[in-house]
């Protein structure tokens, strides 16, 4: 190679770093514009755009923006508010909530393919047995010249189980991917289903034999969409409802619906999004209890149904974030049946201390993942429908959100129908019964409501008012 | 405040850096800082916890000049002296006075009462700053800062007064007072906060969700694997929340202009312990190499005393409970055997054993790390050895590694220098322009999914944070 070969090579050489070092600087500042560009806009997203007050996906109100209180700076809990209030009432929450759901699943955060995922139960829904400490009992209701003193009380029981709402685990769910369907694996000892039979027995000595007394205790949907062999091993619901009748006294009724239910699970009696029945379940378990109670009963025929799209339940809050899209892009649809005499009824609302607030309907259609207060606007009212019947029979329903959906269905079958809930209700539940000329009293619960100790000892402080 | 907050990232920081921006001098641009780092010290939180940092700055202001006047003499060790027990009361009162109190009832059977006051946010941190710009001053490695305006930044930089880095003030020092600027220091800035929170958000958030699943329930009927697997998992979990959050802080550093030490070297790739801790938490691994290892506590002969002390004092450093203890003693442990093996003897060994053999130690030691309750401690162990009579596998593993297959492969394939070779690549290849415009997606993608998954979890702090 020639002197001016090399030299020109060298230059060549030089000139394409040059040209490199150009490169990269534009190439610098584009990245540095579009990150910056990325920043921006969401800037202008977060603090722009109108926050989201209320997250109907986790059925919560989200944090407000500080009120100014003298001393909140100093004390630091206004710049917290603040901090969480922009951290949590993100615009269109549900919406981004979504979306974040879906890039879990879609990005490959899970694998995918297969029928079931199956989350490990902790130890809480094993079937071993515990040692749960004394029910609390009513005092003996004394005369005025009765001086004995009342007996001592023990301190409630409660579960060490973190059941977050109406008998949810954390985990403990049974996910069926091919039909999209989310169920609760449920749990129960032997000790807390005798439980909640002594509580309903205690009912019994306090009410007397001049009422009739019932229990209905919904099964979850893992009874009846589950392989035998998985139903087995996680516990047949079957035994529980044998048990809990077993320990019941002769006189309460045991209303088992899970024969009731078994021929049609080809219908839609179950929510695949959330842990409730649907309506059409809840007209069968009533269909059982009306004829257990001897009242008359209206055929499904005569109902007018009416559909509510896009319901995604309660399960969205606790299956794996990589299987959240796959709920919402499967929703449910709630149905939800008006009963013929509908316009012959009166539904009052009263507060849980039973001060009358408003009239209206026992059916307040909701939207989306709110549909299931359909039936009852939910559980923050005690209800009294009057009806149109004549029969001299006064249903109390003591229950959970499973009992909301069976209600409207008894509008044909009793006089009046007082709705109250264990886990709100705030006077004493004999007192009242007795004040209300009660005729029929109701345990319409899921069946975590009696199974779990905390709650079965709710059913019980209700006598202890 | 945590930098994987939607609240830091688009309020906070945008704000901070607008305000930053638009000064032109360098002792407003500090007082800036210094006003923001104040603010993010204290937000949601009372203000009163501003008053030891503040102390701590002031004290050791004068230390530094005092040491460095001194150096050399007795009065100079005494200042040093002086310096450090007083950081170090500081901070035993704040953070292990309540440890203390504990094990002394436990061991005398007394009930003395104590109520933990809390302790300030970052001060293991800022203490280890401030306790080496001293030393540094006497060891006139450094050279005293006259502006009290720029120490207070140096030390309550937010960028790094949570968790770190510990950045020593020599290496920091010329850039507080003239900013190191290029354009390219900017990218990588802002690249590495969407790559650091990226880190956070997608891999540890959702790696310690499952560690949660095997460990949080009854540690004692897990299987050997299942012990194993959520060990793995949580080593990656902190190597991706803290090495996240070091990213962020560097990135944050470098867009200030100002150079932050770097606290990752893909710990993973060691070939044995005393490497494993030359890759990871680097900053601190020097910070007692420098400040104690090499200080003849013991006298000359008795080095490996000293070296348990060091390990002692890294496990404890880290919080106030006996795993911790327990964890940097482990550590120490291996690393006095490689030693005692020495270099020569230890080149010999194949390498593929020795990745195992460090591994596996790494792993049982981060499964260390995360039971600070002792008795779940003692169940992890007694898996590892099957004394608990558990099966060796359990179908739990394979539904979890099943459920979150991809997670896993990701967060085990970054733990080797991807990145680093694929930038490499494209530097010098022709294929410089598409590989460069590839990385703005990838980065402004890792910014918007990032945020998105805030909203889905927001409520997950840095670990570091806590110690």
């Amino acid at each position: 190679m020639s002197y001016y070969e090399k030299v020109s090579k060298k230059r060549r050489r030089r000139s394409y770093k040059v040209d490199r070092s150009k490169t990269l600087y534009k190439y610098n500042v584009f990245n540095i514009f579009v990150i910056v560009l990325v920043f921006i806009a969401g800037l202008i997203y977060f603090i722009a755009f109108p926050k989201s007050e209320r997250s109907e996906y986790e059925k919560r109100k989200l944090e407000e923006f500080p009120k100014y209180k003298f001393g909140s700076i100093f004390d630091g809990s206004f710049t917290n508010q603040l901090s969480k209030h922009i951290d949590d009432a993100v615009p269109f929450r549900d919406k981004t909530k979504d979306i974040a759901a879906k890039i879990m699943y879609y990005f490959g955060l899970h694998a995918g393919g297969d029928d079931t995922i199956v989350i490990p139960n902790d130890n809480d829904n094993s079937q071993a047995e515990e040692t749960l400490p004394p029910l609390q009992t009513r005092p003996p209701e004394q005369s005025s010249a009765d001086t004995t003193a009342p007996q001592t009380q023990t301190t409630p029981a409660t579960t060490k189980k973190p059941f977050v709402e109406e008998g949810i685990a954390e985990n403990g769910l049974y996910i069926q991917k091919e039909t999209v369907r989310v169920m609760e694996i449920p749990g129960g000892t032997k000790a807390a289903m005798e439980r909640y039979a002594q509580v309903l027995n205690q009912y019994r000595q306090y009410l007397g034999d001049d009422i009739n007394i019932y229990s209905l205790v919904a099964p979850t949907a893992f009874q009846f969409y589950t392989p035998d062999d998985v139903l087995e091993k996680y516990g047949n619901q079957k035994d529980k409802m044998e048990y809990i009748k077993s320990k019941l006294d002769s006189s309460i009724k045991f209303i088992d619906v899970i024969p009731a239910l078994e021929p049609h699970t080809s219908e839609y009696i179950y929510a695949r999004t959330d842990f409730h029945w649907m309506p059409l379940g809840a007209y069968y378990a009533a269909e059982e209890f009306a004829k257990a109670a001897d009242v008359p009963f209206t055929d499904i025929s005569k109902y007018t149904p009416k559909k509510i799209e896009d319901f995604v339940g309660a399960f969205l809050n606790y299956v794996p974030a990589s299987y959240k899209a796959v709920l919402t892009e499967n929703p449910d649809t709630y149905t939800y049946y008006e009963a013929p005499n509908m316009a012959l009824t009166t539904t009052e609302f009263y507060t849980q201390s039973f001060v009358l607030k408003h009239v209206g309907e026992f059916l307040v259609p909701a939207k989306g993942a709110n549909a299931y207060s359909t039936s009852l606007d939910g559980d923050e009212w005690v209800v009294k429908i009057k009806t149109n019947v004549k029969n001299g029979r006064k249903l109390l329903m003591i229950k959970d959100s499973y009992g909301n959906s069976i209600a409207p269905f008894l509008s044909s079958s009793f006089e009046e129908i007082y709705v109250v809930d264990y886990r709100k209700f705030k006077l004493n539940i004999i007192d009242f019964i007795k004040q209300q000329e009660i005729t029929d009293l109701m345990f319409g619960t899921g069946l975590w409501g009696a199974i779990t100790t905390s709650k079965i000892d709710a059913i019980n402080a209700l006598t202890l008012k | 405040m945590t930098f994987s907050s939607i609240f830091f990232l688009f309020i906070f920081l945008p704000i901070a850096l607008i305000f930053y921006y638009i000064q032109r001098d360098n002792r407003a641009r500090n007082l800036i800082l210094v006003v923001f780092s104040l603010i993010f010290y204290t937000w949601g939180r009372e203000l009163y916890w501003v008053i030891p940092i503040l102390f701590t700055s002031i004290f050791d202001y004068f230390n530094g000049f005092l040491a460095h006047k001194y150096q050399g003499t007795r009065k100079g060790k005494f200042i040093v002296a002086n310096s450090v027990i007083v950081n170090l009361l500081i901070l035993g009162f704040f953070k292990y006075s309540g440890f203390i109190v504990e094990n002394i009832n436990n061991a005398f059977g007394t009930e003395i009462e104590f109520n933990s006051p809390g302790f300030p946010l970052g001060i293991s941190f800022y203490t280890f700053m401030t306790i080496s710009y001293v030393v540094d001053c006497y060891w006139d490695n450094t050279k005293p800062e006259r502006s009290y305006l720029s120490y207070l930044t140096y030390i309550s930089l937010f960028a790094h007064i949570t968790a770190g880095p510990i950045t020593r003030y020599s290496d920091i020092r010329e850039s507080l007072h003239e900013r190191d600027w290029t354009v390219a220091g900017l990218n990588e800035g802002i690249s590495r906060i969407a790559i650091g929170l990226g880190k956070k958000v997608i891999l540890a958030n959702n790696l310690y969700t499952i560690v949660g699943e095997f460990f949080d329930g009854d540690v004692s009927k897990l299987s050997f694997v299942a012990t194993i697997y959520g060990a793995i998992l949580y080593s990656m979990f902190v190597y991706y929340d803290f090495s996240g959050y070091c990213d962020m802080a560097i990135g944050i550093g470098k867009m200030l202009g100002l150079n932050l030490s770097e606290n990752f070297d893909y710990p993973f790739l060691c070939k044995d312990v005393s490497e494993f801790w030359r890759r990871w938490h680097i900053t601190l691994g020097s910070f007692f190499r420098d400040y104690l290892l090499y200080i003849p506590i013991f006298g000359i002969r008795a080095k490996y005393l000293n070296l348990f002390l060091v390990w002692f004092t890294t496990g404890f450093w880290h919080g106030a409970s006996w795993n911790y203890i327990i964890w940097g003693l482990y550590f120490g442990v291996f690393i006095f055997f490689e030693n005692l093996i020495g270099k020569k003897r230890w080149k010999k060994v194949p390498v593929v054993i020795k990745h195992i053999y460090s591994k596996i130690v790494i792993i049982i030691g981060f499964g260390i790390f995360y039971f600070t309750d002792t008795s779940k401690l003692v169940q992890f162990f007694r898996n590892l050895v099957f004394a608990n009579g558990n099966a060796f596998y359990d179908s739990s593993v394979g539904t979890s590694l099943y459920n979150n297959f991809f997670l896993i492969i990701a967060s085990f394939l970054f733990c080797f220098p991807i990145a680093k070779k694929l930038n490499y690549i494209s530097e010098n290849t022709k294929l410089l322009i598409p590989m460069k415009f590839i990385r703005t997606v990838i980065i402004a993608s890792l910014i918007i999914v990032s945020t998105i998954l805030l909203v889905e979890n927001n409520s997950q702090a840095f670990l570091y944070e806590q110690f």
